[in-house]
Formats: structure tokens, C-alpha cells, sequence
């Protein structure tokens, strides 16, 4: 198991651990020549389309080339890169509180907000279910801390609440430039019917704990579902062990074969460890 | 129904023990799983239960409980009807031969074995009338023969076991006179704890038992109790070294209440006797009985005349003498056996009796005689032969007659003449006999120093040997050893020896390895 004391997101250590992650993530952060940004968002230096002049348009942008020739005031148009908003979303159900997965995907979360916000255009955090309370948007890191403060307070939930209503209610699936990461551990497989809807760039990040991978148990146990609080009392001995390995690796593979099926990137993290948030943003497409 | 040793019914709290395990077995470990269903098999559904009913479980424990309570009513002999507590019955069984009596297809023995097998014999000790009472094991009840029966022997031994609150029962036939007087008499003195089962109709019966051997003397007791006077035969014949064919008889008359007593002076080896008299009973009418040799030596002197000279004589040897007879005439003799007879008679003929084994002739005319004998009178130049071992020690050299018979055709000779012997050993019919060929009257021969001495040859030659016992070295000796019969070392008052039986011990075994097989599972 991971050190906790890593994840208290209101800790001076984690601050510095964040801080240290971040500048790594600008190291490999993809060079971009600084751009004029419009109200679009910022211009590339790819060339798009010729337009007739308006009024009020900027002069510099006048091809004179054309005008010498056909004698006629055109504009031209360049390609404009949207802006980059990175949507973190967090599954906060009662099977991630378990094996204190929830407190490394909140860990992650924080993680990704910090950098993302330093990094990129726009940060957003939502966690579902819970998902009206939980919507939090960050252009720059100012004013971080106080978010990590409320991550730190959220608890896991037991309400079931659709990965697809979250996209309905803040209007996500219709979006193309909006770069999503869900942070779960799909157990459920309405997640991936819902991340099938979404347009946008998806990255699903499974979170599963060393004591899932390599249980070490034996004898009587009494089980309980975190999620169904249903309890089944078995015996454990090789046989069952057997049978829980084979259906766990059949759901971390399903899991793997849908989000390939759906264009979703997939990562699983075992080893809780908080650097794994630079291979999130490779894998989103941020960094190198 | 009850139990025997009711104490160790506390051992049943033991049968908590599995319920114990299976409790603490049953003690689960609360554990969350995000998922639960991970854990389960294809089709398999969530049970809430969590005293669900485990086939297997109780595959193990169902055995485990049975064993537990099959092995504590095991100890505690559980038993049905009444019990008189402390009581324990002594029985004396008759293993006379008469129990060998056959009647419907089943002899009297196999009888009572049946109804030995009947009882409960977990409060019984089973005597038999040996000489050395046994005690028979339950399962030795089956190898119970026939046998010389000594009852008195028994009943005292049985006696000595007697404790308060005991019975006796006795199971025979009452054939053996024994019983008429020991019955009684136990009867007085334990009253209703005494039980006797006859075994078998009554039919009248006689039989015949050897009651002492002294040296050659032999006591023959034939009982009856024929209520009738009835004759019969009293037979018997040597069976070594070959069984002879002919038997000696002798008429008996058997009257009501009377028992005779026969002696027998007989020769050492095998004898057989038997009762000439047709009953059912035939095992009781035959008996053998072998009749140990004798170093000392019985003589019978026949003479028809006085000859104090040679009495004098034998006299001097009475150690070496068993006793001693002497008649005038062949008839007068009794019916015994000798093994030397001294004939100094004018004739004899050893077709008449054939009881003696060795027979010295002092010039005794008869059939046996080779024939001619030269007769001389006045002979003094005798020599001896003193190789011989009848002639050890002995000179008659100065030996003198008056008229003596010579005779030159025998091989073993003892005293020679130059025209014959007057001394010499032959043997007719198969028995040895040493000839003098001159009378004790008409010689010097009872005055010489040597006549004792030759008398004393004679003696050592007749004399019965002791069997010769050769113990051949590097051979193992073979000590028979009774295994059928355990003799009783103790018999608890209270009978609180517990037995283990083979299924506890089995069950025990089982109780373990279920033990340890159960617990490794858990």
C-alpha cells in the first residue's frame, strides 16, 4: 500500500510534490510560438482561406501581394487552435473508497488540476455522483489551495449516478476541443456506454489497488459488496482464488478491449504512485 | 436401557466439541471488496445467509459426532433388562467323557457350548474340571473337548474365587460319581446362588478309571450305577512297543451300589483296559495307562522243596528286590508279573505261564531242552567264562557235584565242562533263561563265596533299566505351551475391568485422523 501521508492535499509535501511534477510536465510540454489569441482562440500559422475585407479588420493581416495584382482588399485567414480545456472527472462511488483508491484518485485529480491549470487554458473538476457541488473551473493555479482543501473533504458517495447524466448536465458530450479524464475504477459498465457518447479526446484511467491484483486471503471470510453492502460468506481456498483471478484479469481486459473498441485512451494504475500524472497528460496528448 | 459404568456418561459433553469447531470455524472474517462478484463462480448467486448449510461440512461432521457418541457408549456398556450389580457368575463345566454322549446329532459338550454362547458372558468366568482348572476365554468356548475330569479339584478351586453375591453354575451330565457327594454339599452351603443344569437323559452307566500306580501295582476303579447286578469283562492288554492281539480278561460282577476296586500287577510300558459292557456311554469304558519301569527287580521263587541256603542268599540283596514271592507249585502263583522266577522244580514247561521275563532253571527237566544231555557224576573240573556279565566277578572253580547234565549245543555259556556246559543262558518263547545243569542239593555251589555274588549277576540281569533319555546337543528342547487357557490373575469384585474393544480402538483411531483431517481444513 501507498504511503498516505502522500496524499493529504493540504500538506506542504504534497504542494511540493506537485510543484516538482509540474515543472517536469513543462519540461515535455510541446513548444508553441507565442500567438495572438482572439476571442477563438489562438491562431496557428496555418494558412486556411482568403476573405474580403470589413471594416475594422486589422490591416496587417491585408495580403498586398493580391491587391498589386487584382486590385482588391483581401484578409487572410489562418487556422486558429482552440483553446485547450482539460475536464477531470473523479468517480467517487463506494467501490473506490476501498483499498484507499479513492485517496489516490483524489491525489491524481489534484495533481492533474495543479498542472493543468499551470500548463493549459482551462482546468475543470466534477465528481459523480455528487456532480452539481463538485464543478470547479481553474484558468490559472491562483487560488489553487482552496480546492485542495475541498478535495480533500469529499467522501466517497453512495448515491448511483450516471456518468452520462454528468456529461448531459454541463453539456460535455456535444463538445469537440474538450479534453476529458475519468478517473475510475469501472466497475460498472454504463461508464463505458457513456464514454462512448462523448466527442471529445477521452482518456480512462482504471485505478485498482495491489490488494484487488494479489489478494492474501484464506479461510472463512465474510464478504461485502462496497457498493451493494450484500454480504456472501465463502471459504477461501486455492479453487476460489482461482476464480477470482481469472473473472478480475477477464474485467481489467474487457475493460482494456472496450476503450480500444471506442477510440478511448486506457491506462491502469497499480502502484499508487503520484507520477503516474505524467503519463495521464502524455496519453491526453498535452506533453511529450 | 441402562449402562454398566454410568460415569463415564459425562463424556457426551464431549460431543460439544465438534459444535465448538464448527462455531469457531464458522467465525468469519468481515472483509470489504469493491466488487464482490469477482469472487464468485459463473452462475453462482449471493446467499445472505451466513449459517448456510455446507454438504461438506457436515460430511465431516455428522462421522466426527457419531464417532464421539459410539465410542462413549462403547465405555459406558450400555445394557438392556436387569442387572443385579456386583453379582458374577462362576461356571463349572463338566468336561468329562461322558459329555461326549451323542444324542439328536449333538453330543453333550456341544450342548452346553451352545448355551454358553447364549449367555451374557461379560459377568461369567467359565471353569472346566481339569486337573488344573481353566479358565476358558470367551472366545476359546468353541475348543472345549473331552478330558479327564477332577471335580473336586475344580469346585475347590471355583471356591476360592467365591465371593459374596456370587453364583455358581455347573453344567454336566452328573455322570461322574464325583458330583453325588460334592453336589450336596455345595448345595448347603450356598443355597439359591448355586445352579446346576443337567446336561443330557439319564442312562445308566459304567466306567473304568485308573485310581493309583504303585512301582508295578496298578488300581483299577470301575463305577457304576446299574441298579441291577449285571456281569462283565474286565480286558486289557499291553500296547508296547506293538499292540498285542490278545487280550487278558478276567469276569467282573457288577452289583447295585457297590464300586469295585481291581489291583494289577503288571510290566512296565503302555496298558490299555477296558470295560466289556454294552451301554451308551463307551467313552467312560476305555482307559490306558502307562506304567513307568522299575529298577528294582520282583522275584518269584518256586521250588518243591526247602533250600534255605539259597533264600539265605537272596536275602542278602533285599535293595535290589521289589518283593519277593515263593511257592511250591506253578498253580499256587498269583496273578502277577515277575521279572525273575527261580524254578528248582523237577519239570517245567513254559507254555502254562508266560508272566515272568527272565526265568533261571536249576536242573528242571522239560520241552525246552535240547536233548540228549550227557549225565555225569562227580565232576569238579569246571572253568568259567568271565566275559560273560552274569559271570562278573564269580569263580566256580571249586565247584563240585554229585550228578550234573551237560549240554553242548548252547552258545552262551557260563560255566564249562570239558564234555559240556553246566552253566549256560538260552531263551525259549522270547524269554531269557539261565540253565544250571546240576540241582542246589546235589552241589557245593550255595556254599561258594561266589554264589552271592552270582546271585546279585542274576538280580542286575532281570532288573527292569530306566529308560535311557538322550538330550541330543545343538537340539532345541520344544516346551509345550498352553495358549488355549488363561489362568485368572485377578478377578475384580466388581468386575470394573473394562475391555476395550476392537471397534474403540478403531473408533479412536478414526476420531483422530477426522480431528486432524477437520482442523486442516479449517
Amino acid at each position: 500500500m501507498a504511503n498516505s501521508k502522500l496524499y493529504q492535499l493540504d500538506s506542504a509535501e504534497f504542494a511540493k510534490q506537485l510543484n516538482i511534477l509540474c515543472l517536469k510536465a513543462k519540461k515535455r510540454k510541446k513548444q508553441q510560438q507565442r500567438l495572438p489569441i482572439n476571442w477563438q482562440g489562438k491562431e496557428t500559422f496555418e494558412f486556411e482561406e482568403y476573405r474580403q475585407y470589413n471594416p475594422g479588420d486589422d490591416l496587417r493581416r491585408v495580403d498586398w501581394n493580391i491587391y498589386n495584382r487584382l486590385q482588391e482588399i483581401v484578409i487572410k485567414e489562418y487556422e486558429i487552435d482552440p483553446p485547450q480545456h482539460l475536464v477531470v472527472i473523479l468517480d467517487i462511488s463506494k467501490s473506490m473508497d476501498v483499498f484507499h483508491k479513492l485517496q489516490y484518485a483524489k491525489a491524481l485529480s489534484a495533481a492533474l488540476v495543479y498542472i493543468g491549470a499551470t500548463l493549459l487554458d482551462k482546468v475543470s473538476f466534477l465528481c459523480f455522483p455528487h456532480t452539481q457541488q463538485s464543478l470547479r473551473s481553474f484558468s490559472n493555479n491562483r487560488n489553487i489551495f482552496p480546492f485542495f482543501s475541498f478535495l480533500q473533504q469529499i467522501s466517497s458517495h453512495q448515491d448511483v449516478a450516471s456518468l452520462k447524466e454528468c456529461f448531459q448536465q454541463f453539456r460535455l458530450l456535444n463538445s469537440t476541443n474538450i479534453n476529458t479524464v475519468v478517473i475510475s475504477d469501472f466497475y460498472t459498465q454504463e461508464y463505458f456506454t457513456s464514454m462512448r457518447m462523448f466527442r471529445g479526446t477521452c482518456t480512462a484511467v482504471q485505478v485498482v489497488s495491489e490488494e484487488e491484483l494479489h489478494p492474501q486471503l484464506s479461510g472463512n471470510m465474510c464478504f461485502e459488496d462496497a457498493e451493494s453492502n450484500k454480504q456472501h460468506s465463502l471459504f477461501i481456498d486455492k479453487e476460489r482464488m482461482k476464480i477470482y483471478h481469472k473473472n478480475f484479469h477477464d474485467h481489467l481486459s474487457q475493460v482494456k478491449n472496450h476503450c480500444w473498441q471506442h477510440k478511448i485512451n486506457y491506462l491502469l494504475t497499480e502502484k499508487h504512485n503520484l507520477t503516474f500524472v505524467l503519463n495521464i497528460l502524455q496519453t491526453a496528448g498535452f506533453i511529450r | 436401557m441402562s449402562f454398566l459404568h454410568a460415569h463415564y456418561l459425562w463424556l457426551l459433553s464431549a460431543l460439544f466439541f465438534p459444535l465448538i469447531m464448527r462455531l469457531r470455524k464458522k467465525k468469519y472474517q468481515n472483509f470489504s471488496v469493491p466488487h464482490l462478484h469477482f469472487w464468485l463462480r459463473e452462475n453462482e448467486t449471493l446467499k445472505h445467509n451466513k449459517w448456510k448449510v455446507d454438504v461438506r461440512d457436515i460430511l465431516y461432521l455428522l462421522p466426527l459426532f457419531l464417532l464421539f457418541l459410539l465410542t462413549n457408549l462403547s465405555l459406558t456398556e450400555p445394557y438392556r433388562g436387569e442387572l443385579r450389580k456386583n453379582s458374577h457368575y462362576l461356571v463349572i463345566t463338566d468336561i468329562s467323557p461322558s459329555m461326549k454322549t451323542v444324542k439328536n446329532s449333538q453330543s453333550r459338550l456341544q450342548q452346553v457350548q451352545t448355551l454358553l454362547r447364549k449367555m451374557s458372558l461379560k459377568n461369567h468366568t467359565i471353569f472346566t474340571t481339569h486337573k488344573i482348572p481353566k479358565v476358558v476365554q470367551i472366545k476359546d468356548i468353541d475348543r472345549l473337548e473331552v478330558g479327564p475330569s477332577y471335580v473336586k479339584n475344580t469346585v475347590s478351586f471355583v471356591e476360592n474365587f467365591y465371593q459374596q453375591d456370587d453364583h455358581i453354575v455347573i453344567f454336566t451330565d452328573g455322570v461322574d460319581k464325583e458330583w453325588s457327594s460334592i453336589l450336596p454339599k455345595l448345595k448347603q452351603k450356598m443355597g439359591d446362588k448355586l445352579r446346576v443344569k443337567t446336561i443330557g437323559d439319564y442312562c445308566p452307566n459304567a466306567g473304568i478309571y485308573v485310581t493309583k500306580v504303585e512301582s508295578s501295582q496298578l488300581y483299577l476303579q470301575i463305577y457304576h450305577d446299574y441298579t441291577t447286578p449285571t456281569s462283565t469283562r474286565l480286558l486289557w492288554r499291553k500296547l508296547d512297543p506293538t499292540p498285542q492281539q490278545k487280550f487278558y480278561e478276567k469276569k467282573i460282577q457288577l452289583r447295585p451300589q457297590k464300586n469295585i476296586v481291581e489291583k494289577l500287577s503288571l510290566l512296565p510300558g503302555k496298558w490299555e483296559f477296558r470295560l466289556d459292557i454294552e451301554e451308551d456311554l463307551q467313552q467312560d469304558n476305555r482307559v490306558t495307562q502307562i506304567i513307568e519301569k522299575q529298577q528294582k527287580c520282583r522275584v518269584l521263587v518256586l521250588s518243591d522243596k526247602n533250600i534255605p541256603e539259597f533264600m539265605a542268599a537272596l536275602g542278602v540283596y533285599q535293595n535290589l528286590i521289589d518283593h519277593k514271592n515263593s511257592s511250591f507249585e506253578v498253580q499256587t502263583v498269583p496273578n502277577k508279573f515277575f521279572d525273575l522266577a527261580f524254578v528248582h522244580l523237577p519239570k517245567w514247561d513254559f507254555s502254562i505261564k508266560t508272566n515272568f521275563a527272565k526265568v533261571v532253571l536249576w536242573n528242571t527237566k522239560g520241552n525246552f531242552l535240547p536233548y540228549p544231555a550227557l549225565r555225569v557224576e562227580k565232576k569238579n573240573n569246571f572253568r568259567n567264562v568271565f566275559h560273560h556279565k552274569l559271570m562278573q566277578n564269580v569263580d566256580f572253580s571249586l565247584l563240585t557235584t554229585k550228578f550234573i547234565d551237560l549240554y553242548t549245543h548252547s552258545k552262551n555259556n557260563l560255566v564249562i565242562h570239558p564234555n559240556g556246559n553246566a552253566i549256560w543262558q538260552s531263551s525259549h518263547q522270547n524269554i531269557p533263561f539261565v540253565y544250571v545243569g546240576f540241582s542246589l542239593k546235589n552241589s557245593n555251589i550255595a556254599f561258594l563265596p561266589s554264589f552271592p555274588i552270582f546271585i546279585k549277576n542274576l538280580l542286575k540281569w532281570a532288573s527292569p533299566q530306566p529308560p535311557k533319555v538322550y538330550f541330543p546337543t545343538k537340539t532345541p528342547i520344544t516346551l509345550k505351551a498352553n495358549i488355549r487357557y488363561d489362568t485368572p490373575l485377578k478377578i475384580d469384585k466388581h468386575n470394573e475391568v473394562v475391555y476395550l474393544q476392537w471397534y474403540v480402538i478403531v473408533g479412536a483411531y478414526a476420531l483422530g485422523i477426522l480431528c486432524i483431517a477437520y482442523f486442516w481444513r479449517s
